[in-house]
């Protein structure tokens, strides 16, 4: 139960600083600027060779070698349903702690780590733009820009998972 | 009647046996000490020993055999300080006293109390003590009361020796005595020794269900339960496979004494553990092994089956305490049977009657009366005999490892050496900085490096080597269960075992059972013939089943080997077409080979009847899907009326992978090296189509072809449709052939799992990390067979 709270951006447990601040990893797919709780972000890494698993579902991009353990590699991009992109100098992979599992994100661009104040966040509206919005614990508006807050437990829900294994 | 009071019973009972075995050494040890007088290492020896009667005794408040003992001691312990050199008539003296003990012992086996008096021989000893020219004479020289102790202040006579008649007289007066207030016994100990004497002895009547205190079952408890748990298994394994022997050889004492020893162990640790019924239960076996090796009782076939018979019960319980199941189970007619061995004449009226109609063998029904004859009070045992496989799978004792301490040792050799050369890298490296002579340094690092090789290999042999189990501990159960099978199908059967210190990994050695006991079962159900049969074949009546193992490089090879009938392939193609696994047409073709590995379809049996130990078609079945599990390939190989050979080759462990490296399109993949038969470059003429499906031949075996690229999706820039090498693969009884682009060499690669976010993946068992720290995946062989299959 813990855990669940936990995957989401926007509780309590999400801040050493306070209730009221977030601390959050913001990264760049697109346009679009997201944001996941630092709690769960273990370490970002540069682009390295991905071993591609067959039969694995399509978002899953293959599997690396993360100091000798092997960790999945999933495509945001794909995920989210946004088209391909090619990689360039500043694709990352976001490498996050799942129930005590190592799971890496490519993502297109890794920009900062912020603080904000829980007050700035709203609930996800009815349609969030090219994003489902069940991904979506939250909006943050900051002046110009828009952050959109991502469920993580959600992206990569155990049902959702095991309808894949099942499909794939 | 408390537990208390039971438990109290069966410490006596413990101490009984012990004493008289310590009595006994004793005996054997003065004997010798006489001719050896100046062996220090065997003074100290019967030293401790008295020792040990002396501190045993006195716990538990028999304080007759204290005081013996203790006056013993005192003098042994003057002999071995060199303050004392032994004579005759000391060691007359000590004889005595030994003798005596003896009797208080005996008395404490009878009335669970030591009451004859011993103040003379204590007087003695005492004599001995004081002077050092002990004789006979010595005894009178000192009349004293015994100091410590605060032993009684009965006046002894100073007798030459306790004769008979005496001592009878005596130990009537103190057995009055003993009867009031216990004599001296010293503070604390005292309701012992009262508790036990109000001990009945009809404690066989409750039969109370193991019991197992909730409080006490903490953690430390569990542990202890837990090394009860696998010290137990062992001994019941050592247990079932002497007693096999012991019908062999009945004449062999060493034997008994070690089967005696076995059950007494387990009645010793049940009892300290409370779980009454199994030590009930052994102890009665106890009892019955006890009289066969002071030779009271004879080895027959009937008291084999009630010691077999109880060997299993006390599996049952084992395995019930392991699931902490702790209903009691009726055990009344193991009890039985066990009490009706007791007499010479071996009469257990009900059980035994129809015991021994079985033991005769009567090959011509054996089938027909299985049901009859085995009746309910074979069943319990039975399902015992079957679970403990199954249910390993998931008991506490899985999780621990017993390991050779030399293997411990070897292992941390191994550490201390890596930690030795990796400071030599540090040194190096630091080395490097502003370093003139880099050519000199390289040298030194080449040097290291190869250190480093040298010793992370022998790290990973040496912790692989702590999870090696041998495969013996499978192999153990055979001997029984042939015998049994064997005697239920009236059938004469020589099991011989080799190879069983060859060594597997535990998780292997944990699914190899099942597999070899239906293969085993099926070489001794339908392999073997009755001696009728046997005879009129020319074959001697006796047949004989081989089990062994060994080593073949980087695999176990076991191997089930029976001089019976043989497989006739026409018989098994005709079966299976009767059965609907194959078509007129497919068997037409079908070689040898292919027609044996028939049985290890579902649903196929050959046998005429089905008989409750094999020829349901479930077996085979098993042995296939537990040794596909594994990695590993089966092969039969029969020849008509000469027996059948059926070999099961093994990865040796599960954890570290041989592979070979192979290259499809611009990827790389591990195929394990245990299912790799044979590469081949093959010639277009081999290669063709059947209904569609792409085959290769290779001699005389035609295979499905399965192209790499197409089962993986591996992407391919350039379509070209030209194979130009086959990994030839098989598991257990299935072989396809795989085309791949390139062979890219071997390399032994640890199996790291996908993690759970990926799952089984089709296909894929799994990656590994290779030298150039890229990850690459591992060919899952049984499900390409599979697939290959459902093409």
């Amino acid at each position: 139960m813990a855990k669940e709270m936990m995957g989401q951006v926007g509780t309590e447990d999400a801040s050493d600083t306070g209730e009221d601040l977030l601390q959050l990893v913001s990264f760049k797919i697109g346009e679009e600027e997201f944001g996941v709780d630092i709690l769960f972000v273990r370490e970002i890494n540069r682009m390295v060779e991905i071993t591609r698993v067959p039969k694995s579902p399509e978002y899953v991009e293959g599997v690396i070698n993360l100091r000798g353990k092997v960790i999945p590699i999933v495509s945001l991009r794909k995920r989210m349903g946004m088209p391909e992109k090619e990689l360039d100098k500043d694709t990352r992979i976001v490498v996050v702690e799942l129930e005590d599992q190592l799971i890496g994100f490519v993502v297109d661009a890794v920009s900062e780590v912020l603080r904000i104040s829980r007050n700035i966040t709203e609930p996800p509206p009815e349609t969030a733009s090219g994003v489902d919005a069940e991904y979506i614990t939250g909006i943050a508006k900051m002046d110009e820009r828009l952050l959109i807050l991502l469920n993580l437990n959600r992206l990569l829900s155990f049902g959702e998972r095991e309808v894949l294994k099942e499909a794939a | 009647m408390s537990d208390d009071l039971e438990m109290l019973g069966e410490i006596v009972e413990e101490f009984v046996v012990e004493a008289e075995e310590l009595v006994e050494k004793l005996d054997g040890d003065f004997v010798t000490l006489e001719k050896q007088p100046e062996d220090g290492e065997l003074l100290n020896e019967v030293f401790r020993t008295a020792h040990t009667l002396k501190g045993m005794a006195s716990f538990l408040g028999f304080e007759q055999i204290t005081k013996l003992a203790h006056r013993m001691e005192d003098v042994l312990n003057k002999l071995r300080r060199g303050e004392m050199a032994i004579s005759p008539g000391m060691m007359d003296v000590l004889l005595l006293g030994l003798d005596r003990l003896r009797t208080l012992v005996e008395e404490v086996k009878e009335h669970q109390k030591d009451v004859s008096d011993v103040s003379d021989v204590v007087e003695k000893l005492q004599g001995v003590l004081e002077d050092s020219t002990a004789s006979e004479e010595s005894s009178e020289a000192v009349v004293n009361e015994v100091e410590d102790d605060g032993a009684e202040t009965i006046e002894a006579e100073p007798g030459e020796d306790a004769s008979s008649g005496e001592t009878e007289v005596r130990e009537e007066a103190s057995l009055q005595e003993g009867d009031g207030e216990p004599v001296v016994v010293q503070g604390s100990e005292e309701p012992v020794a009262e508790l036990i004497q109000s001990a009945p002895e009809e404690e066989e009547e409750e039969d109370a269900g193991d019991t197992m205190d909730v409080d006490a079952f903490s953690e430390e408890m569990a542990e202890i339960l837990q090394d009860f748990i696998v010290e137990t298994e062992e001994i019941i394994e050592k247990l079932d496979q002497n007693l096999v022997a012991l019908e062999g050889r009945p004449d062999d004492l060493d034997l008994l004494n070690e089967i005696f020893r076995s059950a007494h162990t387990i009645k010793g640790t049940s009892s300290f553990l409370g779980f009454t019924q199994m030590t009930r239960l052994t102890h009665r076996a106890e009892d019955v092994l006890n009289k066969l090796r002071k030779g009271e009782l004879s080895v027959n076939a009937d008291r084999m089956d009630a010691l077999l018979e109880a060997a299993d019960a006390i599996k049952m319980l084992l395995d019930r305490i392991k699931e902490q199941n702790l209903e009691k189970v009726d055990l009344s007619h193991v009890m039985a049977m066990l009490e009706g061995t007791m007499t010479e004449q071996g009469g257990a009226p009900v059980v035994l009657e129809e015991k021994t109609s079985e033991a005769e063998p009567e090959p011509e029904k054996p089938v027909d009366k299985e049901p009859a004859a085995r009746g309910s009070a074979k069943k319990a045992p039975e399902k015992a005999k079957s679970s403990p496989p199954k249910m390993s799978g998931k008991s506490v004792t899985d999780q621990t490892v017993r390991v050779d301490v030399d293997r411990l040792d070897n292992l941390m050799n191994w550490v201390g050496e890596l930690s030795l050369e990796k400071n030599r890298l540090n040194r190096i490296t630091s080395l490097f900085e502003g370093a003139e002579d880099v050519e000199e340094l390289s040298g030194q690092l080449n040097d290291v490096n190869a250190k480093m090789a040298f010793i992370t290999t022998e790290l990973q042999t040496a912790v692989m080597k702590t999870r090696m189990l041998p495969v013996g501990k499978v192999f153990g159960k055979f001997p029984r269960m042939v015998r049994d099978l064997a005697r239920d199908a009236g059938k004469q059967i020589d099991l011989r075992i080799s190879g069983e210190e060859t060594e597997l990994d535990k998780s292997v050695v944990e699914e190899i059972g099942d597999p070899l006991v239906h293969l085993i079962r099926n070489a001794v159900d339908h392999g073997i013939g009755t001696p009728a049969d046997r005879a009129q074949a020319g074959k001697p009546e006796k047949g004989t089943v081989k089990l062994w193992a060994e080593h073949q490089g980087n695999h176990i090879v076991i191997a089930i080997e029976d001089d019976g009938k043989g497989m006739d392939p026409e018989v098994l193609k005709k079966k299976a077409i009767e059965k609907g696994v194959l078509n007129e047409a497919d068997a037409e073709r079908m070689s040898d080979r292919d027609a044996w590995n028939l049985i290890f379809a579902p649903g196929f049996s050959t046998a005429a009847k089905v008989t409750n130990v094999s020829g349901r078609g479930v077996g085979m079945d098993v042995v296939k899907t537990n040794v596909a599990k594994l990695n590993g390939i089966i092969d039969i190989d029969s020849e008509l009326g000469a027996g059948t050979r059926i070999t099961i080759k093994l990865p040796l462990t599960l954890a570290i992978v041989n592979g070979l490296l192979v290259k499809v399109s611009d990827e790389t993949y591990i195929i394990p090296l245990v299912s790799v038969m044979e590469t081949v470059r093959p010639q277009s003429e081999q290669m063709s189509t059947i209904n569609g499906r792409e085959v290769i031949r290779l001699r005389d075996q035609v295979l499905p072809l399965l192209r790499f690229d197409e089962v993986y999706d591996v992407p391919r820039n350039n379509g070209h449709m030209d194979i130009p090498y086959v990994v030839v693969v098989a598991v257990a009884d299935k072989q396809i052939g795989l085309a791949v682009d390139d062979l890219m060499g071997q390399e032994e690669v640890v199996i790291k799992t996908l993690g759970k976010y990926l799952g089984d993946m089709q296909g894929i068992a799994g990656s590994a990390i290779l030298g150039d720290g890229r990850v690459r995946l591992i060919v899952d062989v049984a499900d390409l067979v599979r697939m290959g299959k459902e093409e």
